[in-house]
């Protein structure tokens, strides 16, 4: 199933690499609006490489369920064996590969841009690595709710923007205790929880959203 | 009395009010 | 075993109908009474405060209305997983119904929160852990309704808010103790939140009183709703 999900975004690359330029251009218009000043650039930068990961993951939800509801294997996949947890799951954990990681990956390059000192790279990586699962599992369970209704851009992100907010927090905050000093490590477990919670919790909503969809 | 008072009191009441008159109309228009 | 065979009975929309109704009546009258009353213990009733002097009276609305942003939330999300459970059409239409006027209060208290914040602690708005989470609240409100209203047909509706409520109720512990350890890492220096020490009696009867006002409210308006719905759907179908 994730490796399903894979190829056919493999096959859509130009989608992966939208939402990749997206996360970039946002966290490099920040100077721009702001100004250069590196101690002020220093200071916003982990608040604004999170929103950044935040928009560019929720640019990207609405694919997720929208194209196999409109070919017809979303309800092949309802009426199959397999339980729906699992398949949610599935592609959530795709989701994640495929709008996630790549952040990850490109994450220090704006960490240089703002001229984030080289001891927080770590922190920012592993902040970024734990919380962007959980926006992806949060968020397709509004993709599930807003599946194949009029206006669900605008209406997804108004349902899925609050409940970031707590790994919004969590992230940037675990980096800006870094910067002051501070071990981080009390923020990062708190994180890991709140990935354990949705990895539990999210694919039942999930499955019961998409089948609220589905009927 | 000062404007905060007033401000926060009126506007209160002011939406409480709104609210009931909407929903008056709604009642009507759902009973015809 | 008689009582849940009651219960099941006033489930159904045609015979909660009446019941509502004459509910509604009730409350709304006890809800004027009561706002009366609260309003002349709060102005007439209750001394002036000796550190912020009148403007505290700002408290029988804020406080009270506070606290219905909060508990018809819960309620909301109450009525609908019974809804899921057990797929009642009448506890889809009462999450439903609860919403506006949830959400109106929620409006209410960062309103006149921050009308009293300006003169207590000289601005508008401050990034408190409370206001932050009133604020996000007032958001999962405003999703919750706006997704009902882009659903068409009413019963994925209730059932997709069901799913949206449910959610946002198990978020919101999580959003409040994370914003306010934020605020802690954040906090500015100018801004002291600390209450008056010891609050009068009248000033919390006021507070009761007002409290029990918007509750009536709430349920006067929200069984309004719920006829309207009902209204409507038997229209639809006859």
């Amino acid at each position: 199933m994730v490796y399903r999900d894979l190829l056919l975004a493999l096959r859509r690359r130009s989608d992966v690499a939208t939402a990749l330029l997206f996360f970039v251009i946002v966290a490099s218009l920040f100077p721009l609006g702001i100004g250069a000043e590196p101690s002020l650039l220093r200071s916003i930068a982990p608040g604004v490489i999170w929103v950044a990961a935040l928009l560019s993951s929720l640019l990207s939800l609405g694919r997720l369920f929208a194209n196999d509801y409109a070919d017809g294997t979303l309800e092949q996949m309802l009426l199959g064996g397999a339980p729906l947890g699992v398949i949610v799951a599935a592609k959530a954990l795709a989701h994640w590969l495929i709008a996630g990681l790549p952040l990850v990956a490109i994450a220090p390059l704006i960490a240089l841009q703002y001229d984030l000192p080289a001891h927080l790279y770590g922190v920012l990586a592993l902040s970024l690595l734990l919380g962007t699962p959980v926006l992806s599992l949060i968020g397709a369970i509004g993709a599930a709710l807003t599946l194949g209704l009029r206006g669900a851009g605008v209406l997804l992100s108004l349902l899925v923007l609050p409940l970031y907010v707590p790994v919004l927090i969590l992230g940037a905050g675990s980096i800006e205790m870094v910067a002051a000093g501070l071990p981080p490590g009390g923020l990062l477990l708190l994180l890991a929880a709140l990935l354990v919670g949705a990895t539990a919790l999210a694919p039942w909503a999930i499955a019961a959203a998409l089948r609220i969809s589905m009927e | 009395m000062n404007w905060y008072i007033w401000g926060s009191y009126a506007v209160t009441f002011a939406l409480l009010f709104l609210e009931v008159l909407l929903l008056i109309k709604r009642a009507r228009e759902t009973k015809a | 075993m008689n009582a849940t065979v009651k219960w099941f009975w006033y489930a159904s929309p045609q015979t909660f109908f009446p019941l509502a109704g004459t509910i509604a009546r009730w409350c709304g009258i006890g809800a004027a009474v009561l706002a009366g009353l609260g309003l002349y213990i709060g102005f007439f009733v209750a001394p002036t405060d000796a550190q912020q002097g009148e403007v505290y009276r700002i408290i029988f609305i804020h406080v009270p209305a506070a606290w219905m942003s909060m508990f018809l939330y819960v309620m909301m999300a109450f009525w609908a997983a019974l809804g899921l459970a057990f797929s009642t059409r009448l506890s889809g239409m009462l999450a439903a119904a609860l919403a506006p006027t949830g959400a109106l209060f929620t409006f209410i208290a960062l309103w006149t929160g921050s009308l009293w914040g300006k003169p207590t602690w000289g601005t508008y708005w401050v990034w408190d852990a409370r206001l932050t989470s009133e604020l996000i609240l007032l958001f999962l409100y405003l999703g919750f309704i706006a997704l009902r209203a882009a659903i068409d047909d009413p019963r994925r509706a209730d059932r997709a808010g069901a799913v949206l409520a449910i959610v946002g109720v198990v978020n919101i512990p999580i959003i409040y103790y994370s914003v306010s350890w934020w605020n802690t890492l954040h906090q500015g220096a100018s801004v002291s939140f600390t209450k008056a020490p010891s609050m009068a009696a009248t000033m919390f009867a006021g507070m009761i009183v007002m409290a029990l006002a918007f509750w009536l409210y709430s349920i006067a308006v929200s069984m309004v709703r719920v006829r309207c719905a009902i209204r409507e759907m038997s229209g639809e179908r006859g």
